[in-house]
């Protein structure tokens, strides 16, 4: 049990090497191994979730080995309550994952040999506690995600997953830079050596140098920011988010979505807001601004879109920004509704993208425009789809409308006029959330059947049992946590609260 | 043309004397190996270089001293010997060496005349300017 | 009317088993009550007219009679089980008391019909009669408790009647620093609140809801999605009794958004029509702006005050935690009214309304003019405590503004359930208007009266509807003769509506319209609201009553229609007799008056007299004595609440509320009275002379003034406005967005992209040209010249020795001219010929 982070984090990785032993013609058992893999994970997250322990803002799990003992890197992976709701959610969502790319037929083995090895990635990052081993875990997941797009991808896949990885590669550079730059100018107290130890860069005792410097500090702030940012992503740097989206297998969607743009949050929570507290204080307002960009602005885009894929894509820019409200908020409920949102955006537009993927199978085209009148002929899918849209929307009941309305009252709490401006602003959001939705709900399943294109009804045909099993765990957490969300608030509060007064109220006496 | 003046007030001939019949030998040499077609007249003007250069080693040898740390040969000394012992000592180098190119005269010529041999045998002339195979 | 003397006869007290005992009453004499009498009558009548008619069976109508018959038996049994107060049951006495103190009759209430919908939606089709008993049990059952509920509130009698359990739901905590302990800062309990409004309205929804379940045994029976319907029946019913039941806004909204769900979900029950889909996204975003505005409201209360109860708001608020921003106070009631404003269908949000029409007319009846949208007018009553009299001011004008708009489009509407739908704006006009001047009591009283009497006359319109499949008025003419029940209910409900002396509808509008004239002596801003009301009266009473002539009087307008009408089955005739009977009966406002107290705050009771009288302390005194008990209670709920229950359980101890304005505002109700009579009948009269007389032309009117006429036909065009002024501007604005993202945004991504591409191709062009071609062009150099040397080597022995010779010569000659230029004729000294020495 002491070593549950590692055993979830690697297992994923010896699952895919035993896939690229397999023979070829061994699909199905190549696909049975990646279930096998990315369902030890699940298994123990639930073992993670009992044995975590509420109330202490500590780090838990702790693993701490030497690593490269000539930089003092350390392989250091442990969880508070910011990384155990992102283990869980990750450790859920791939294994649903596992299952919604059932389907792939085409170069199977490096499919989801790739796949568990992103799901390493993923799962490193939100464990890591050492800068250098989270690059590192950073990196791993990105070669993985360029291929997965790169090859099973849509028509534009070389594009979206060149695009893609650039601008990743953008955001990794800069952190990069500053993560040097704290390296070089943070002395361990205890051993007088320079560290890459999260928990000991936040310590401002350990701080000389550059450091010292507040131009040095601000460009630091703001470069972990933008490369932090390009994840989340924030206007304007989220273009890459609905080309990667479109362009991605259902599955990668969802991971994407689900999961890899919560670690631009989770990053900002995790390093820029800990490691630079006084220039986050300053850029507060900026991050609340910029968020409430990104929900009207994504809202409005996704109002445009014809694309289903797309507009679900621009959605997620749209909730995003829920997330930066409420950390630009700097209030306990801000932090805890952020982060609320990322797990609730991930269970939900997982749900939407999973749905999307149900009837691109069928009939192979997303434009919105060429559907209608589904909702008779496949009662079941639009109760689905229904379902997702309305979670989506924010409706009560479900985990995102908690998660959102924690954002604005946090955003609110902040109690200056420019965030109760903000909230006033953001709620823009739920109106036009809920307009594109309902929009796109309409001109689908409503109404009456296309006129023009109605050769594709030929091959619509009611969700299937594998499908419906990957909806379902996914709807009952939404519908359980959106009517109890005491658990997993539980489970981050401490640690949320203990940032928030780190950061809000630095300097500390 | 001056010659030398001895010691003794004497007139000698000097170096330059020597150096000008080799000179002339040399040329009347080259002059042979250029307008000569018949390999063994070309071969003849070789000899005559060969022995002009014979003419300045001898030469050579006459009338360069040696070095004041070098022996007689040329060769350095070994420690412990005085160079005043043998300074102003007669350098023979140049007369070894006119000797060996004699001796390598006799050789060349040996071979010269089987090579000329040889290209009769193949061109059946012994015309060099017909003989291009090294041509670039 | 002869009911209404009836029940008179029998209600031998005051209180109990006078106004609300209905039910009750009926039950001990069979069928002596008088709608059970005239239940008789249109029954035996129906049956006469309708014999020779497919869907009509005498026998079943018989068989419903007794249905009817024996569920209001059962039904007063509950109530009068409530009113007692305890029964035997084996010997084991059970104290319903003690029940009632717990959650669980509630939460059965709010939680079966929950059950009821997951049930119909997995298994529905596959149950015998596709499951429509489950849903309809299920909201029975609730109904049951209600009436027990509602009879224990009878029989306790105390308008502070107050319980609330709550437990945690969500409790953040926020630190001083870091390292400190934890302090709870964010805390939203979840809780039950149970008090005489919370009854009332429970009994409102779990009868409406049961009746109309009932009726759409009937009306919907030939719809493939008839489970499916009920589901969403039982959804709408589970989210309206959570919203009357929770105890803070947050779950209120919570609630709220889920009634929007499901009216969304049931207005576009037959999506396949585009008119219905539009009208289900238009009902939602309708509501949503709404909800924005009460969201905010709702933060705002909770960032001042810190709770997110409403006693605990109005503890706050009465604590002064606005007593700097008393400006923010008003606006944050006017934010929070903002939702009513949405959900109660005022102007101008009030478009959603008609529309939602579209969905099957029994869910007209339950959300669209009995629950749902009166959620609006619950929402001020529940919240009343903390409207500052200028939100009040903004409250009434918005409600008097719709009462008169909506009526003034009624007149020209020529569809059934439009029009219907505008009276139903009307009337929720009337209340919020009276709400908004101060008529807390006769506003909520509005609602209890107009849900039934609203609700039978969309039932019976659904019931028109179902026998001439056309909801166009102008189609249908005569059809009394073939539904007298359906006449009868709809015209006894006609006369409420339209404020005819002895109904329900003229008590409560006489009311709303006295308290508010009342009000108007004290604030001037309220006079054109009392114009408008009056005015709005008038016309309520002329297109109700347009609507009962042209549907069922006269000659029918399209034969063959006509022909084919016939009585409804019993399962759709009993609700409507049900309410029919009950648009007459609910007129018994005395324990309403006397249960529905003032809201419990003694700030903003202090804030209404400022409002109503300022400088009245005798009234001010007794409110704030009235006050103290009911703070005390809401400040420590659980100890209090078991004392108080206690001592009612005892000694039957009675708090009756008694207004101590009544004196000062009995003129104003005199007055209203004689006013509202008046223009109740000249409408009436009017509507007679043109719609049944022919004596005035309508059409004469319309081409006179063809300006107004338009206006009122095109709803003076706010749909228009709407779609121009905001639709269009957001959708440009999102095509505007994603133009943006692709050409400005997208393009500089891209821009960069090619620039760098650009970039590697340039420097990709110097690498080969002239770094590589440096290398090569060496090579190049030195093969050239090999190539050009190559033809010295000419393989003659003898060039090669001329060269040399002259190479030879030239280099000495050249070496030594270079080096010794100075001294080529100068003869060297015999330095090699002598020793140095």
């Amino acid at each position: 049990m002491s070593h549950i982070l590692s055993l979830m984090t690697f297992v994923p990785l010896v699952g895919a090497f035993i896939i690229l032993c397999l023979p070829n013609a061994k699909q199905e058992l190549a696909k049975c191994v990646a279930a096998c893999a990315a369902g030890v994970p699940l298994f123990l997250a639930f073992f993670l979730w009992r044995g975590f322990k509420t109330g202490t803002a500590a780090m838990q799990f702790v693993e701490k080995v030497d690593w490269i003992p000539m930089f003092n890197i350390q392989y250091h992976m442990a969880i508070d309550g910011i990384s155990v709701i992102m283990v869980l959610l990750t450790a859920l969502i791939s294994f649903i994952c596992i299952f919604a790319s059932w389907e792939i037929n085409k170069g199977v083995k490096g499919y989801f040999a790739l796949f568990l090895l992103l799901e390493t990635g993923m799962m490193g990052v939100f464990c890591a506690m050492d800068f250098f081993l989270f690059y590192v875990f950073w990196e791993v997941m990105l070669l993985p995600m360029y291929f997965l797009i790169g090859i099973w991808g849509g028509p534009r896949k070389e594009y979206a997953a060149i695009k893609f990885f650039m601008y990743t590669l953008v955001g990794s550079v800069l952190m990069l830079v500053v993560m040097l730059v704290f390296y070089f100018n943070v002395t361990d107290p205890a051993t007088g050596k320079h560290t890459f130890d999260l928990l000991i860069l936040r310590n401002q005792e350990a701080r000389h140098g550059a450091l010292m410097l507040e131009g040095v500090r601000f460009i630091s702030f703001i470069a972990l920011f933008i490369g932090f940012a390009i994840k989340v992503p924030v206007f304007p740097f989220h273009t890459w988010l609905p080309d990667a989206h479109v362009e991605a297998p259902t599955a990668i969607s969802v991971i994407l979505a689900g999961i890899l743009l919560k670690m631009g949050t989770y990053g900002l929570m995790r390093i820029a807001f800990p490691l630079l507290p006084d220039m986050a204080n300053q850029c507060a307002v900026f991050i609340g601004v910029l968020g409430v960009i990104n929900i009207v602005y994504g809202a409005l885009c996704a109002m445009a879109q014809d694309d289903l894929k797309k507009m679900v894509a621009y959605s997620s820019v749209s909730h995003m920004g829920y997330c930066l409200l409420g950390l630009g908020a700097m209030t306990t409920a801000g932090f805890n509704g952020c982060m609320m949102q990322m797990f609730a955006h991930g269970l939900i537009t997982a749900m939407l993208f999973l749905c999307v993927g149900v009837i691109y199978e069928r009939v192979h085209h997303r434009w919105i425009s060429r559907f209608g009148g589904l909702a008779g002929m496949v009662p079941v899918y639009t109760g689905f789809v229904i379902f997702a849209f309305f979670a989506s929307l924010g409706l009560p009941g479900m985990s995102g409308f908690i998660a959102e309305a924690m954002c604005f009252i946090g955003a609110w709490q902040n109690g200056t006029p420019i965030y109760q401006k903000l909230t006033v602003f953001a709620t823009l959001g739920i109106l036009l959330g809920a307009a594109f939705h309902l929009w796109a709900l309409q001109r689908m399943f409503l109404g009456e059947k296309n006129k023009i294109y109605t050769e594709q009804y030929h091959h619509v045909t009611e969700i299937n049992g594998r499908e419906i099993f990957c909806l379902v765990p996914l709807a009952i957490a939404v519908v359980v946590f959106g009517v109890f969300p005491k658990p997993i608030l539980d489970l981050m509060n401490s640690s949320i609260s203990e940032l928030q007064a780190f950061v809000h109220h630095y300097p500390h006496p | 043309m001056p010659l030398a003046v001895a010691a003794n007030n004497m007139p000698v001939a000097s170096l330059e004397w020597f150096l000008l019949v080799g000179a002339f030998l040399f040329a009347c040499g080259i002059f042979t190996i250029l307008t000569r077609k018949n390999a063994v007249s070309v071969l003849m003007g070789v000899e005559l270089v060969l022995n002009a250069a014979n003419v300045n080693l001898v030469a050579f040898s006459r009338f360069v001293k040696a070095p004041a740390t070098l022996g007689p040969a040329g060769i350095e000394l070994p420690k412990g010997v005085d160079p005043h012992l043998v300074y102003g000592a007669p350098w023979i180098g140049g007369n070894v060496f006119a000797a060996f190119v004699i001796i390598l005269a006799a050789a060349e010529a040996a071979v010269a005349l089987g090579i000329i041999l040889g290209i009769y045998r193949n061109l059946g002339d012994v015309d060099v300017d017909q003989v291009t195979g090294m041509k670039g | 009317m002869a009911h209404g003397h009836d029940d008179h006869g029998h209600g031998s007290g005051h209180d109990a088993g006078h106004g609300s005992a209905a039910p009750g009453g009926h039950d001990d004499h069979g069928h002596g009550g008088g709608h059970d009498d005239h239940a008789h009558g249109a029954a035996a009548a129906g049956g006469h007219g309708g014999g020779h008619e497919t869907h009509f069976q005498p026998a079943g109508m018989s068989r419903g009679l007794a249905v009817l018959v024996l569920a209001l038996g059962v039904a007063g049994g509950f109530f009068s089980l409530g009113v007692t107060g305890h029964f035997d049951f084996g010997g084991r006495v059970i104290d319903l008391n003690d029940l009632f103190d717990t959650p669980w009759p509630a939460l059965t209430v709010l939680c079966l019909p929950l059950v009821a919908a997951f049930v119909q939606i997995f298994v529905g089709r596959k149950l015998p009669r596709r499951g429509d008993w489950v849903s309809t049990g299920a909201v029975m059952v609730g109904l049951a408790i209600s009436l027990m509920m509602f009879g224990r509130m009878i029989g306790i009698y105390d308008w502070q009647f107050q319980r609330i359990h709550e437990i945690e739901w969500i409790g953040l905590f926020t630190r001083s620093a870091p390292g400190q302990p934890d302090v709870t800062s964010f805390r939203i309990p979840m809780g039950i609140l149970i008090d005489n409004i919370t009854v009332i309205m429970l009994v409102v929804v779990t009868l409406i809801s049961t009746l109309v379940h009932i009726f759409s045994m009937g009306y919907m029976v030939d719809e493939p999605r008839y489970s499916r319907f009920y589901a969403f029946l039982s959804i709408f019913t589970f989210s309206m009794l959570g919203l009357i039941l929770c105890h803070n806004v947050f779950a209120l909204y919570m609630f709220w958004e889920l009634v929007g769900l499901s009216s969304y979900l049931l207005i576009g029950f037959w999506f396949e029509k585009k008119s219905a889909a539009d009208a289900q996204k238009k009902a939602f975003l309708a509501n949503r702006v709404g909800d924005i505005g009460m969201f905010l409201g709702i933060v705002t209360f909770f960032y001042f005050t810190g709770q997110i109860t409403y006693a605990g708001i109005f503890k706050g608020v009465a604590e002064g935690a606005f007593s700097n921003h008393m400006g923010l106070l008003t606006i944050a009631g006017c934010l929070l009214f903002c939702g009513a404003i949405g959900k109660s269908a005022q102007f101008p949000l009030h478009v959603w309304l008609p529309d939602a029409m579209e969905g099957p007319t029994p869910v007209s009846a339950l959300i669209h003019a009995a629950t749902m949208v009166a959620a609006g007018v619950y929402l001020v009553t529940r919240m009343f405590p903390v409207f500052t009299p200028d939100a009040l001011i903004v409250v009434a004008w918005f409600g008097g503004i719709t009462a008169i708009f909506a009526a003034t489009i009624a007149l020209c509407a020529n569809d059934i359930k439009k029009v219907l739908a505008y009276s139903t704006v009307s009337q929720l006009g009337y209340m919020i208007m009276g709400l908004g001047a101060s008529a807390y009591t006769n506003g909520f009283f509005h609602l209890w009266t107009h849900a039934f009497f609203k609700a039978c006359l969309f039932l019976g319109s659904g019931s028109v509807i179902h026998a001439v499949h056309t909801q166009d008025m102008r189609e249908m003419g005569g059809l009394w003769k073939k539904m007298p029940i359906t006449f009868g209910a709809m015209l006894l409900s006609t006369f409420a509506i339209a404020g005819v002396p002895g109904t329900s509808g003229f008590t409560s509008k006489d009311g709303i319209l006295g308290d508010l004239l009342f009000a108007a002596h004290h604030h001037a801003a309220l006079w054109p609201i009392v114009v408008f009301a009056f005015v709005g009266a008038g016309l309520t009473a002329f297109y109700m009553f347009r609507l009962i002539f042209m549907t069922f009087t006269g000659k029918p307008k399209v034969q063959e229609k006509f022909d084919h009408a016939h009585e409804s089955p019993w399962v759709m005739a009993a609700p409507l007799v049900i309410l029919g009977a009950l648009a007459i009966l609910s007129d018994k406002g005395g324990w309403f008056q006397e249960l529905v107290g003032p809201p419990p705050s003694a700030a903003s009771a202090a804030i209404r007299m400022d409002l109503i009288a300022h400088g009245q302390p005798v009234v001010e005194e007794a409110k704030e004595s009235a006050h103290e008990g009911g703070e005390h209670e809401s400040a420590e709920a659980h100890p209090s609440n078991e004392a108080a229950s206690a001592e009612t359980s005892t000694s039957a101890r009675r708090h009756p509320y008694e207004d101590p304005l009544e004196h000062e505002k009995h003129p104003a109700h005199t007055t209203a009275m004689i006013i509202s009579i008046f223009v109740a009948g000249s409408g009436i009269f009017l509507s007679w002379l043109t719609y049944q007389k022919k004596v005035i032309s309508a059409p004469k009117i319309a081409a006179a003034l063809p300006g107004v006429h338009n206006l009122l036909l095109n709803k003076y065009y706010v749909d228009e406005f709407i779609t121009y002024f905001l639709v269009q501007p957001f959708l440009a604005l999102a095509y505007g967005c994603a133009r943006f993202d692709l050409k400005v945004i997208d393009f500089t991504v891209n821009a960069w992209g090619y620039f760098t591409v650009l970039c590697s191709r340039v420097a990709g062009l110097f690498d080969q040209k002239v770094v590589d071609g440096t290398v090569n062009g060496t090579a190049d150099v030195v093969q050239s010249a090999g190539t050009a040397l190559s033809r010295f080597q000419t393989g003659r022995i003898k060039t090669y020795l001329a060269w040399s010779v002259a190479g030879a010569l030239l280099l000495v000659g050249g070496f030594h001219l270079v080096t010794n230029w100075k001294h080529v004729f100068v003869r060297r000294p015999a330095a090699v010929v002598e020793p140095a020495k």
